[in-house]
């Protein structure tokens, strides 16, 4: 019988893994500790950039001065008018009702705005895209004050994910798949599709070959559910419970796919933003005991979301999409694929938490700073398949892969981690 | 038996959608395998009777844009061939087959894949897997793997004796320990016995569960601890003994219930006997709770038992209390409506407040609480008279609350 190939793995997500619980502390600290460490990192870009005759400056440092052309380095703030507010939502001297939450809150007034420890700058300028630009994102940028307290920006640097190491694949034609939103609790829409697929994965459909190479299989979020519970108003205990047996169920079913698929090849799971884990990011492993058959098999293992880990040489990173989806609210972005190369750039995983993403509220680090650049980089639980080879400053090539929800379209993304080309693997049932 | 076999011997019902995916997992076959035989003799079949077969299809190809490979489901050879057609370097397999015409087929079931053409190289159990614990009594439907109760069943024949010694041993206990309340609950006669069935049989059921697991945590507890005490009185007089006892642990380690287990059939009896006393203290040493666990269960049952005795007289005691309250509001009720004049000149009428002293004496259910209640819905009146719009401004406070809650919540963050 055919054997897989081994691939060497080292799982890079222990910055992810919550050592304390306290959820008393300001998002400031967070704020403060992301400004401090990416100008540490932007500080040498932008001198090399723009040359040491541009000095850094603080905005507390340009008072009176104008037309002086100097770099800024700070976080945005974009203000929205319609962004979600929690003052705003149960503000009952008004006697509304709550309106309905907005898909996309982002408008052509919105004002965007650099902060640093100190003060605050309104930002103009024809090279800002104000429009896809978020708040949290730390960036530098190049130009000088007016009469009006604006600051007129000629460039902006972002960090763009820091160095890459180079590609040295130790197992040649390894390849990994992705799937995400297998939703278990309307697996029987795709039943067929769901069979086909693990069948692939042992490599049963004249596809062995090609099974041997396939090293990895990540789990990329919304395993048990992939939307929320409608909560309906009603008076019926019942329902609730039902829906607590349903995920008990899903969960048992579960973990009955992840034994037989980890006899085939290894398997991590992760949280999704529907799953029955913590919501906050970064969302911690499932516990083993959610999945007591498969926790005995070494070769699978719930991961956190984020998810970072390294094979061979290629660095994987990437999340079950609440990144992605967060983003596409609040910026004019016109796809998934387009927010996560955004997210790359920009050099920081998720950039609007805590803003409008639940975050944990770290206060001496800031985990979703990308401090390497991966070469594959995907965000789970999109609308549709997308892939890009996205080739940054010198040279750095990161594979972006948007996955599908496969309960929406029944597929799959497999990558090759030697040539970081990737396709879509679709498994349908074509109607009777 | 093979699956030609089966398929000669009709013993594959066609009436209901069968797989391909579910024979190959039957007969232990690859795909192609279970394909080729399946074909042949559905063809033979047709060629032979009139049968028709309802035939779906698994289409692996190409999309035309080249991004996209599918796997695809279709029915039909008519179809078939239009797909076949559609994608690029298509090939086609049997997915599965049925009896055109018949009944309607069951939806299918789908199963986990037990069957891998591709296995992992290193297939490893995870160090310190405990299936039986984490399940908490719940199954999921899944049978375990039959790995694990080998494995156990392996332990069983290595200390059968010794083990069916404790498991007798244990079972004398606990008719030893059940017998004193079953005794004293027959004392007391079938009335009583009525009374508590309900709570005696909640609770024997519980704590014959409790003892059971209280035992194997107590154990897993204890024989850690018995064990350093062991290792610490050999140590003195002969260190090789305790030197090959260690390699024999290391030899062991991976399975640290397995040894334990082994250690514990060794020993004679005398020597179990000592050891118990050991595990007593320390246990004894550490930990209360434990200390009256290890009395007896009898002993809980008993204060299970006196604590039901003395919620009875509780209650009744209760009882004629609640009687006196409900007594006194009757006086009140008596008391009919003051009007004056105010300060200023105003004409109040103040009420007799029925449900607030009424809920007031709920809330107070000793008699001194009651006099207390009394002497402060004697005295109300006296302040209402002092301030009226006492009154208006505690309506006029209920959305300030309301907002004071919101802005304390914002104030906590």
């Amino acid at each position: 019988m055919p054997s897989r190939l081994n691939c060497h793995y080292e799982n890079l997500s222990s910055p992810y893994l919550l050592q304390t619980t306290d959820y008393q502390k300001q998002f400031c600290h967070l704020y403060a500790h992301r400004l401090a460490e990416m100008t540490r990192l932007l500080a040498p870009l932008g001198q090399t950039k723009w040359g040491k005759e541009v000095p850094i400056m603080k905005l507390c440092e340009l008072r009176g001065e104008q037309n002086v052309q100097c770099i800024i380095i700070g976080t945005v703030y974009k203000h929205q008018a319609h962004k979600p507010s929690i003052l705003r939502d149960i503000s009952e001297e008004n006697q509304l009702a709550p309106q309905p939450q907005r898909q996309n809150y982002s408008e052509p007034e919105d004002k965007v705005m650099l902060e640093d420890e100190l003060q605050r700058v309104r930002l103009q300028g024809e090279h800002l895209e104000a429009r896809n630009l978020a708040t949290g994102i730390v960036c530098a940028v190049k130009g000088g004050t007016d009469n009006d307290g604006y600051f007129n920006v000629e460039e902006v640097l972002f960090l763009e994910s820091g160095p890459q190491k180079p590609l040295s694949p130790r197992t040649p034609g390894s390849k990994l798949v992705i799937i995400s939103g297998l939703d278990q609790l309307q697996a029987h829409n795709y039943v067929d599709a769901l069979n086909i697929f693990q069948y692939w994965l042992s490599g049963c459909l004249g596809n062995s070959r090609e099974a041997q190479s396939t090293v990895r299989l990540i789990v990329a979020g919304n395993s048990v559910r992939s939307t929320a519970i409608a909560h309906a108003p009603t008076l019926q205990v019942a329902r609730n419970q039902a829906n607590a047996n349903d995920t008990v169920q899903a969960v048992g079913q579960l973990d009955s796919w992840f034994v037989s698929w980890a006899h085939a090849l290894t398997v991590d799971v992760m949280p999704g933003a529907y799953d029955p884990a913590n919501f906050m990011l970064p969302q911690q492993p499932f516990h083993k005991c959610m999945f007591p058959l498969a926790s005995q098999l070494s070769s699978f293992q719930s991961v956190s979301n984020p998810y970072a880990c390294r094979l061979d040489s290629a660095l994987v990173v990437g999340t079950a999409g609440q990144n992605v989806a967060d983003l596409l609210r609040s910026t004019s972005l016109d796809s998934s694929l387009q927010a996560l190369r955004c997210t790359l750039t920009w050099g920081h995983v998720a950039p609007t938490a805590p803003d409008t993403l639940a975050c944990y509220p770290y206060i001496s680090s800031d985990p979703f700073i990308m401090k390497e650049c991966p070469h594959v980089y995907f965000a789970g639980n999109c609308e549709s398949f997308e892939t890009e080879l996205h080739v940054g400053t010198g040279g750095k090539k990161t594979r972006l892969v948007c996955v599908p929800s496969f309960c929406k379209t029944q597929s799959v993304a497999l990558i090759d981690l030697e040539s970081l080309d990737c396709r879509q693997i679709k498994f349908s049932a074509v109607s009777e | 038996m093979s699956l030609q076999q089966a398929l000669d011997d009709c013993l594959i019902d066609f009436d209901r959608r069968v797989l391909v995916t579910d024979l190959l997992e039957e007969y232990k076959l690859t795909y192609k395998e279970t394909h080729e035989l399946l074909e042949a003799h559905i063809k033979q079949q047709e060629s032979a009777s009139a049968t028709k077969y309802e035939k779906r299809f698994l289409v692996h190809g190409m999309q035309a844009d080249g991004d996209c490979e599918l796997y695809t489901i279709v029915q039909g050879e008519d179809k078939l061939k239009e797909w076949l057609a559609k994608l690029q370097n298509s090939q086609s397999q049997l997915y599965s087959v049925e009896v055109a015409g018949g009944s309607k087929s069951a939806a299918p079931i789908f199963k986990p894949m037990q069957h891998v053409e591709v296995q992992l190289a290193k297939l490893e159990q995870r160090a310190g897997a405990t299936p039986k614990g984490v399940t908490n009594g719940v199954s999921n439907g899944v049978h375990k793997p039959s790995e694990v109760s080998k494995s156990s069943s392996i332990k069983v024949e290595q200390s059968k004796p010794s083990a069916t010694k404790v498991e007798s041993a244990a079972t004398a206990e606990q008719h030893n320990k059940t017998s004193p309340s079953e005794q004293k609950s027959k004392a007391k006669g079938p009335a009583a016995a009525a009374k508590k069935g309900s709570i005696g049989s909640f609770f024997s059921a519980a704590p014959a569960a409790k003892t059971q697991s209280a035992k194997e945590t107590k154990a897993a507890a204890t024989k850690p601890a018995a064990g350093s005490m062991e290792n610490f009185f050999k140590k003195q007089p002969a260190p090789s003994s305790t030197q090959a006892k260690q390699k024999e642990e290391a030899k062991s380690a991976n399975n640290t219930s397995v040894q334990l287990f082994a250690e514990e059939s060794e020993p004679s009896s005398d020597e179990e006997e000592k050891l118990d006393k050991l595990r007593r203290k320390v246990v004894g040493s550490g930990d209360e709770s434990d200390e009256a666990d290890a009395k007896s269960t009898g002993s809980k049952r008993r204060r299970i038992v006196d604590s039901d005795d003395e919620e009875q007289p509780q209650k009744k005691s209760a009882e004629p209390q609640q009687v006196k309250e409900a007594e006194e509001p009757m006086e009140v009720e008596a008391a009919t409506n003051e009007t004056f004049l105010d300060d200023d000149g105003f004409v109040i009428t103040v009420k007799a407040k029925k449900p607030m002293q009424a809920a007031k004496k709920k809330a107070s259910p000793t008699a001194a609480a009651a006099a207390a209640a009394k002497s402060a819905a004697a005295s109300a009146p006296t302040t209402k008279k002092k301030s009226p719009p006492a009154a208006g401004k505690s309506a006029k406070e209920t959305p300030k609350s309301k907002q004071g809650s919101i802005t304390s919540f914002f104030t906590k963050k």
